[in-house]
């Protein structure tokens, strides 16, 4: 007899994995939707809250650093696009990774209630997160082209920009091994959802959003060896403002194998949690 | 007494076990690994070695007291949770209202939510355009439609919740406890939906309701629980009894 399918005992493997991802892939834009409608249910500027916080964070930073501290980590460009620059991509990895750890938790009740597959609640904050990023990145380039127009900044257009892509993209698989691993952790132990904010904190001070790679020097240099977070806003500012790049072939490939590693062992994990989330949650 | 005897299976269910730890979590943290006495946390057998067929065809009414299981195994067949030991072998697309809820959100009005639950519950959004105006017409909330669905009564929410379960594909449907909270001529409209959208796709149905009336009305067997174990399986006649001679 031909059965449509077998529950049992087991856990999920690898290929279950992304199949779920594929088979429900109608799913994302119904759950991003109810997101984007719930989130900010009864308030005036809804999902603008959220691209505009690169841009009151870059403010915050650029007061201390900048007035305050009288400190110039950016060279010859101005400074506020300086942390601007660092935030903007910051905030598509932050804002993506709090969200999506926060997906499980967030929809208890319909993981209790309907068979679907989990990780749908994990990447669809990231694919939301991602939409908000679009929005943030054109005030950014906005931002650049008052800043060319009224000073005598200049960018110069070149084949570099075209890097800005596979960049988005390794940003997004950053932030979707740090929720994977965050998500599955906080169904047992929900210690890491009170965490959560300042682990993103910590990670942005050692993450070169404030500063650029030439500033670790001696043992932080070790940094650039082990955490794959610094080459986003060090790329992007190679890139766009075509400023010095710091980080060696050698710290390249050594976060590249970082972060694969951790891909694979954050998957493991949810996969290991998936299995009795709905009574452990 | 077998009315389906030659029809094919729809569900088939063998030595199913599944296991609740008694008391708090016992991942519940570092202060509550020092704290209990003993590290051992004792366990309850939700679900007692079942083992069950269901044809296609077969309408099943389930019944039981409060915590004897029937819920954790319709959680169990709807793959919401898994086994601790044993299989469920399932022959088709089950759909599934448990605890009357279906994944609405309370901030989406109601039609919003049509298309949530709809999608959630694996019909594509052409489907749901082209039902919209029945399964609207259907809930009786057109009034309400593009109201937040926290402003909705419980009866509305299940109205709303069963007219969308109504027009899903699927073969084997499970219902539990969702006609506590309607009115009685609700309640008439959607057993006799049932009966139609049963007989009409050959297709099999799990229901659970501690109000036998609906049961002999919509079901041709009765599976009882008692403290996770299997202890009727048959007839309908002989099963109503039965229950009623458990609760003397």
């Amino acid at each position: 007899m031909n059965w449509t399918y077998k529950i049992k005992n087991r856990e999920k493997n690898f290929k279950n994995f992304f199949l779920d991802i594929f088979q429900k892939k109608n799913l994302f834009s119904e759950i991003i939707k109810k997101d984007l409608k719930t989130n900010f249910a009864q308030s005036l500027v809804g999902p603008g809250y959220l691209f505009l916080i690169p841009f009151i964070q870059a403010l915050i930073f650029n007061f201390l650093l900048t007035n305050v501290a009288n400190v110039n980590f950016s060279g010859e460009i101005p400074n506020y696009l300086f942390y601007l620059s660092g935030f903007i991509f910051w905030s598509l990895f932050s804002n993506g990774a709090l969200r999506g750890s926060q997906g499980i938790i967030n929809n208890i009740k319909l993981i209790q209630q309907i068979s679907i597959p989990r990780t749908i609640f994990i990447i669809s904050p990231i694919i939301y997160n991602f939409i908000v990023f679009l929005v943030s990145f054109s005030i950014f380039v906005a931002f650049n082209i008052i800043f060319i127009l009224k000073t005598d900044f200049t960018i110069s257009i070149s084949i570099r920009f075209f890097i800005i892509f596979p960049l988005i993209a390794y940003c997004i698989f950053l932030s979707l091994i740090y929720a994977l691993a965050v998500a599955s952790l906080s169904i047992k132990y929900r210690d890491i959802v009170y965490a959560n904010s300042i682990i993103i904190q910590i990670l942005m001070v050692i993450s070169c959003v404030l500063y650029s790679s030439g500033n670790l020097t001696g043992y932080l240099s070790y940094i650039l060896y082990i955490n794959p977070l610094t080459l986003i806003a060090e790329t992007f500012r190679w890139a766009w403002f075509g400023s010095d790049f710091g980080i060696t072939l050698n710290q390249i490939i050594s976060q590249l194998i970082i972060s694969f590693a951790l891909f694979v062992f954050s998957i493991k994990l949810f996969l290991n949690k998936d299995k009795m989330m709905v009574d452990l949650i | 007494m077998n009315f389906n005897s030659n029809n094919p299976l729809a569900i088939k269910i063998s030595n199913l076990e599944k296991e609740y730890y008694l008391g708090k979590n016992k991942f519940l943290g570092l202060m509550g690994k020092i704290s209990s006495k003993n590290n051992e946390l004792k366990k309850i057998k939700a679900i007692d070695n079942i083992s069950l067929e269901i044809k296609t065809g077969d309408r099943i009414g389930l019944l039981g007291h409060n915590g004897s299981g029937k819920s954790t195994l319709l959680r169990m067949v709807s793959d919401i949770t898994i086994p601790t030991k044993g299989e469920i072998l399932i022959n088709g697309k089950v759909c599934s209202i448990l605890q009357g809820r279906v994944g609405f959100h309370p901030e989406l009005t109601g039609k919003e939510n049509i298309y949530l639950s709809g999608v959630l519950h694996g019909m594509n959004k052409e489907d749901i355009d082209n039902n919209l105006e029945e399964i609207i017409e259907f809930s009786e909330c057109r009034n309400f439609i593009d109201t937040p669905l926290k402003r909705y009564s419980d009866g509305m929410t299940i109205k709303l919740a069963f007219s969308i379960l109504s027009h899903l594909d699927g073969n084997i449907y499970i219902f539990d406890e969702m006609l506590a909270t309607v009115d009685q001529f609700f309640r008439e409209k959607t057993i006799k939906k049932i009966k139609s959208k049963i007989n009409h796709k050959n297709s099999s149905l799990i229901f659970v309701s501690h109000q036998i009336e609906n049961i002999v009305e919509l079901c041709n067997k009765v599976v009882i629980l008692e403290n996770g174990k299997l202890i009727f399986n048959g007839d309908l006649k002989e099963g109503v009894e039965k229950y009623k001679s458990l609760n003397q």
